[in-house]
């Protein structure tokens, strides 16, 4: 690399004459360190640096405006659309509508109670299997942590055909267990009150082992000099991973939580799924509720309201994320 | 504490020690024991509930290897289902398409935008950069709906292109450029080059993308692995079965039959798809992206948060 900082050093004094490439590396540099600058640029390069900025980051400004701001800006207007009315009417039918349909009550209260479940079950098993792989030497924790990561090869549609099929007390590798909770057919297990637990394991099952692995990068990223110290002041394996490491990888353990409750708000998949095989046509989740209001009886405006509460909810969620966790410092700058 | 009092206690520590960490060992494997059966069973049952066949099912113990022959006869059942169209392997082109085109969209619209926001300064750009971190953390399927209701509104629904576009839309892509090239990138690299004449379209394939080496196995990764497991999306865009994609495609198969819930009035008797066959398909449908998972192992382990907690 010797011979490009040398290269790079005459180039910047030659663009004092405002050579527009020099000047447009300075300006480069500015955008990525912050740092202020220390003479203003010639208009024409500034201008030039624009463009260019502009020419690549357009591509992908027209598909996040596409497919991203522009479905919810349109559902948001639909959702207060006066039906038969012009653009500019506004109601809050649809809105009313929904709240007086008794499904959405309880599809509301399905969701809630599944991120309810859901989120500090991952956040205490996820942590645990974690620290406890770190614990491990280096090949045991590889090994067992892409055994955990499997699952989430698997369409969430395909969780849901293998997860019936070990449900099902007839062929189950689980039968015994199964047995034990006094289930004897799928139909037991199925049961209105257990679907919330059905759809957990499910759930759990496809996404923990990701979290396990990430969780685990945190942990290796822990200095080995601050385990070394802690061990000659007399700490124990378990002080470590409670006192030590745990408070090290906070921030990854929040990110999650956060990350797997709003998932589980969209959950959609696996009650779907479930439902064609059951013939089951009471929507259990509020994504599956949306999309019956809009396929099956065209009430697009009741499913826009519904999506859209959906959406306000986990884009605010994010914005927290992204403004109080600043993973990437550059957006304070 | 003097040095003797703190040997001392050392050697104590080391006594009794050495029987506690026996249990302390035995302990943590027996945790991970637990839930590599909770994860790896299911899987493990997907490998051999076809080498049971369907009758035989019934006697077997279901983790029990049955006979390499049933392996072939569900996969004939699955090519003779539907008049011998050979659904299956029609799906399995549908989302290799899919991923294939997801992971083009996503490496060609993303890296240039993370490069954009790496090195240039233009009004916009912080906002840019806020919206794609926001819509990173955003679920995938929140605005398959608002989408959905959109792509109503244009006509597009049924098509495959409004499988195709949307995943050009992948956040995640930009921010991990956009990461890499502000972390790892030697940029007075650009600088060299320009003053070396170098025109600004000619730098960035030139010079630019053939550093990328490091970050666009990160990106093809996820953006394939992200399509190719995608449910939501799929099954209320496509509306024909041969336009499905193999998730869309398997639940569409076995909710024809009986096999899953037997009393389910869904009739399906006389189709040749049982359990075996279903578990056949989904195993089809895993296995290229397991082999994708054993080859990219290194990069499973360098995942895009760690290094989040360094001090």
């Amino acid at each position: 690399m010797a011979w490009i900082d040398k290269k790079d050093a005459a180039g910047g004094s030659a663009s004092d004459i405002a050579l527009p490439p020099a000047s447009m590396r300075d300006a480069a540099e500015l955008a990525v360190t912050g740092r202020r600058w220390k003479r203003p640029l010639p208009a024409r390069a500034r201008r030039r640096e624009r463009l260019i900025g502009y020419a690549y980051v357009l591509p992908f400004t027209v598909f996040l405006l596409c497919f991203g701001v522009a479905p919810s800006v349109y559902a948001l207007i639909l959702s207060f659309h006066k039906e038969g009315g012009s653009i500019f009417s506004f109601t809050l039918a649809a809105y009313r509508f929904a709240f007086a349909d008794p499904v959405f009550g309880s599809a509301v209260k399905h969701v809630l109670e599944f991120a309810g479940v859901v989120t500090p079950v991952a956040l205490v098993l996820v942590t645990a299997l974690a620290l406890l792989l770190h614990s491990r030497s280096g090949s045991t924790a590889k090994v067992v942590g892409l055994l955990y990561f499997l699952p989430g090869a698997v369409s969430g549609s395909v969780v849901v055909l293998i997860w019936l099929f070990m449900l099902d007390p007839s062929s189950s590798p689980f039968q015994s267990l199964l047995h034990l909770m006094g289930w004897n057919s799928i139909v037991d297990v199925l049961a209105n009150g257990n679907l919330i637990w059905v759809f957990s394991v499910m759930f759990l099952w496809a996404v923990m082992g990701g979290w396990i692995v990430i969780t685990n990068g945190a942990l290796k990223n822990i200095p080995r000099e601050i385990d070394g110290a802690a061990q000659i002041d007399g700490c124990g394996p378990f002080a470590l991973a409670f006192f030590i490491h745990l408070p090290m990888i906070r921030k990854t353990l929040i990110l999650m939580s956060i990350l797997v409750l709003a998932a589980a708000s969209q959950i959609y998949t696996e009650p779907t799924v479930l439902a064609t095989f059951t013939d089951d046509t009471v929507p259990w989740g509020l994504n599956q509720l949306s999309y019956r209001y809009a396929f099956q009886f065209g009430l697009f405006e009741a499913a826009a309201a519904v999506a859209m509460m959906l959406v306000v909810v986990t884009v605010v969620v994010a914005a927290v994320v992204v403004w109080r966790l600043d993973f990437v410092k550059d957006t304070q700058s | 504490m003097s040095a003797w009092a703190s040997s001392a206690l050392r050697l104590s520590h080391q006594r009794s020690g050495r029987a506690r960490r026996l249990w302390v060992r035995l302990f943590v494997y027996a945790v991970l024991a637990v839930f590599i059966i909770y994860f790896a069973v299911p899987l493990v049952f997907l490998l051999l509930a076809p080498s049971q066949g369907s009758s035989e099912a019934l006697n077997a113990h279901p983790l029990q290897f049955g006979s390499i022959h049933f392996y072939w006869r569900a996969w004939s059942n699955l090519m003779t289902y539907a008049n011998g169209q050979k659904l299956l392997l029609i799906w399995g082109l549908n989302s290799l398409i899919y991923s294939v085109a997801a992971v083009v969209l996503a490496i060609v619209i993303g890296v240039p935008a993370g490069y954009s926001i790496a090195f240039f300064r233009f009004p916009g750009r912080r906002l840019i950069l806020l919206v794609t971190l926001i819509a990173m953390v955003v679920p995938q399927n929140a605005l398959v709906l608002p989408l959905f209701i959109g792509l109503s509104y244009l006509h597009l629904i049924g098509s495959r292109w409004g499988v195709i576009l949307p995943s050009g839309f992948f956040p995640l892509a930009v921010v991990l450029s956009y990461i890499y090239f502000s972390t790892h990138f030697p940029r007075q690299l650009l600088g060299a080059a320009r003053i070396d004449g170098c025109g600004e379209l000619r730098l960035f394939v030139r010079v630019v993308v053939p550093l990328t080496k490091n970050v666009l196995p990160l990106i093809a990764f996820f953006s394939f692995w992200a399509s190719w497991v995608n449910y939501f999306l799929p099954s209320v865009i496509l509306n024909q079965v041969t336009t499905f994609s193999l998730p869309v495609g398997i639940i569409n198969m076995s909710a024809a039959t009986n096999a899953i819930i037997p009393s389910a009035l869904n009739g399906g008797l006389g189709s040749p798809i049982g359990r075996p066959e279903l578990a056949e398909a989904g195993l089809f449908s895993i296995l290229p992206i397991i082999i994708i998972f054993a080859f990219s192992q290194k990069f499973l382990t360098q995942s895009p948060l760690s290094g989040a907690e360094k001090t």
